[in-house]
């Protein structure tokens, strides 16, 4: 784990596990949550590195925090529900497989994708519902979620190329939309109405409402690893292997 | 000169007044300052410029191989790791960067950005 300063890139510390860490980090007041191969889940001080606690699960995708608890899927198929400040574990469910999903939040549920797509009740870890998607799994996909729909890619079947983004209604688990665009067990995002998603060397903007492509970009270097955020009018994708694409605006 | 109609003043107040009104919240940020964003969701509620109608004109408007982890994106400065060992603070609007700073060791998810800090995993 590194920390730099914002504005100069200058180191202001560094902590160092047992493993590699593919999980991107969260911080919430003033502190960094983050998962490790070496089998800790790492709470750390953002301004010195400290650490202020961890527990003892293997975590490869990226904690949520909120509401002074912080949830992380674990290799053991736990979604475990800590305690922000102390660790202590309130509630873990098990999700039914490896997953390298990132739990989301939103209005007190949590969402991630395991064997279906789970939603629980954020303070008990109560299933609310679960969907079973059609094709493969959504174990690779870190559901997106606003305005009441969940969206979540299932993995990808190489066998049959037939993988797809679901619109999930984030009440009853209702399937609202879903297309057979190829996807990597892809995290889409989401902003004013457009559904950002990226696979196989392509980069998808699709109506949120009803799935239709908007836009489509065909000429992603490789399908290693690519993220989008979205910001001020610009697209921002992320190819692991072949650096930055800022889309914007004719 | 044409008399402004009063509905249209009266609409033009209303809409300024709900500008207003909105104002003191001030909690909608652009940022997209880590994975999930700070709210959780990997949406931005905040977003104005792009929409339905406009995505299908969006153009590449730079490219830069100083890191192709996701982006973090915070007062119009984008945060990238790559798998070279590098961390580096992009210009938003040019891709020019700011800074760059080694990791020893390859990045390959999104930085985390908050309170003038930036902390990322290798």
């Amino acid at each position: 784990m590194y920390a730099l300063d914002a504005k100069t890139g200058a180191q202001l510390w560094s902590y160092t596990t047992d493993s590699s860490v593919y999980s991107s980090p969260t911080v919430a007041n003033g502190v960094v949550y983050i998962g490790s191969d070496d089998f800790n889940l790492y709470a750390l001080d953002a301004k010195t590195g400290a650490k202020v606690w961890s527990y003892p699960v293997a975590v490869s995708s990226s904690p949520a925090v909120a509401g002074g608890v912080v949830y992380a899927y674990a290799s053991d198929s736990n979604l475990y529900a800590l305690d922000a400040k102390t660790g202590a574990e309130p509630w873990n469910f098990n999700i039914g497989g490896e997953s390298d999903s990132s739990p989301s939040l939103a209005d007190g549920v949590v969402y991630v994708g395991g064997a279906k797509v789970y939603a629980l009740k954020a303070s008990t870890g109560a299933l609310l519902w679960a969907y079973q998607t059609a094709f493969g799994d959504p174990s690779g996909s870190s559901p997106a979620v606003a305005h009441g729909v969940v969206y979540v890619a299932a993995t990808v079947d190489i066998q049959h190329n037939h993988q797809g983004l679901y619109a999930l209604d984030a009440r009853t688990g209702a399937k609202l939309w879903s297309n057979h665009l190829l996807y990597y067990g892809d995290s889409p995002a989401v902003a004013n109405g457009v559904v950002y998603a990226t696979s196989n060397q392509r980069v998808y903007a699709l109506n949120a409402r009803t799935g239709a492509k908007l836009w489509t970009y065909k000429n992603m270097p490789s399908d290693f690893l690519i993220y989008a955020s979205v910001s001020n009018g610009m697209l921002y994708v992320g190819d692991g292997r072949y650096g930055q694409f800022a889309f914007g605006l004719k | 000169m044409k008399p402004v109609p009063l509905l249209v003043l009266f609409l033009g107040v209303s809409f300024v007044s709900a500008a207003w009104g909105q104002q003191p919240t001030g909690k909608c940020s652009n940022d997209w300052s880590e994975f999930h964003r700070t709210n959780m969701q990997r949406w931005d509620p905040c977003e104005k410029v792009l929409n339905v109608k406009n995505v299908g004109n969006l153009v590449l408007k730079w490219q830069s191989d100083a890191g192709g982890s996701q982006a973090a994106i915070v007062n119009g400065v984008v945060y990238v790791g790559s798998v070279g060992g590098t961390v580096s603070a992009l210009d938003a609007s040019t891709g020019s960067a700011r800074w760059t700073s080694k990791t020893y060791g390859s990045v390959y998810s999104a930085p985390a950005v908050a309170d003038g800090i930036v902390t990322l995993a290798r």
